[in-house]
């Protein structure tokens, strides 16, 4: 029985993915009305550490690596740090993590939050 | 047979008495663990059963005032209590920035209490992220949906 509900879940998962998929290649979230919005950048004007990922994944998709790093360099650090915390910390745990890290994570993203927002050289280049 | 009561509020065992030895030797258990001895339901400190006397280590067979009861961990089961890291990761990025943070600040409460032994504390603060977590979720959707109304109207206005 909880094999079955653990399918179905799985099998959601999936087909959520492949329409996220299929949305995100065939329309460019710029351009497109009916994708999620980020509400801080709507009350505040201001990037938050996640705004560009969309506009990023719809560029991935199409193969333009460089520009997705532009809209979002972040995800190019936290994806492949996830995928790596999966691999160790499976086995024992996320209660394994040591809580420095997650503190650091936490300081990584604050920090990204606020230099993207700087209009200085380096950091503009990342505005989305 | 022998039964243990956690920190952590659970029972242990049943085990054979060679094994609770085993565990005061370890410092899993000490005097002050409540124990369930053989053909009884009452829960009594460790330290009134004449057999484990001689195990006992020499400090803690003087029960000490505020010394930790025990163990969550005994038996080598470690509690697991959820942190909520990525759901709280994945709001902080898609969509509330603030209730987003607060989440990952619980996350990472949840694991510095666990790795203090405060498992009530980490459960707790394992709540809070997920409290967190929802609301930074469901005001997503509700400023959203709210979005999708308000351009609904604006383009109705238009003429």
């Amino acid at each position: 029985m909880r094999a079955r509900r653990q399918h179905l879940i799985y099998a959601a998962v999936l087909a959520g993915l492949c329409l996220g998929v299929f949305l995100l290649y065939f329309f460019p979230p710029a351009e497109t009305r009916f994708y999620p919005r980020c509400i801080f950048h709507a009350v505040t004007g201001l990037e938050c550490p996640g705004c560009g990922s969309l506009r990023a994944a719809h560029s991935v998709l199409h193969g333009d690596f460089l520009t997705a790093f532009r809209l979002n360099p972040l995800l190019f650090v936290l994806l492949p740090l996830g995928g790596l915390a999966w691999v160790a910390y499976r086995p024992a745990g996320l209660n394994a993590i040591p809580a420095k890290w997650i503190w650091a994570l936490l300081g990584l993203i604050i920090a990204f939050g606020v230099l993207r927002n700087l209009p200085l050289a380096p950091f503009n280049y990342f505005k989305p | 047979m022998y039964k243990i009561l956690g920190a952590d509020q659970r029972e242990y065992g049943p085990v054979t008495a060679d094994q609770l030895r085993q565990w005061i030797t370890e410092g899993r258990a000490n005097s002050q663990t409540m124990i369930q001895g053989p053909d009884s339901t009452e829960w009594k400190p460790l330290s009134s059963f004449a057999e484990f006397a001689g195990v006992m280590p020499a400090a803690a067979a003087a029960p000490v005032v505020g010394a930790p009861t025990s163990y969550a961990g005994i038996g080598g089961a470690q509690p697991k209590v959820p942190t909520y890291l990525w759901q709280s990761i994945v709001v902080t990025a898609c969509c509330c920035l603030p209730f987003g943070i607060a989440a990952i600040v619980f996350a990472a409460q949840v694991n510095s209490k666990l790795a203090a032994g405060d498992v009530q504390g980490a459960m707790d603060s394992s709540r809070k992220a997920k409290m967190w977590c929802w609301i930074a979720f469901g005001l997503g959707v509700v400023s959203n949906l709210a979005f999708v109304a308000m351009s609904f109207f604006a383009k109705s206005f238009e003429r």
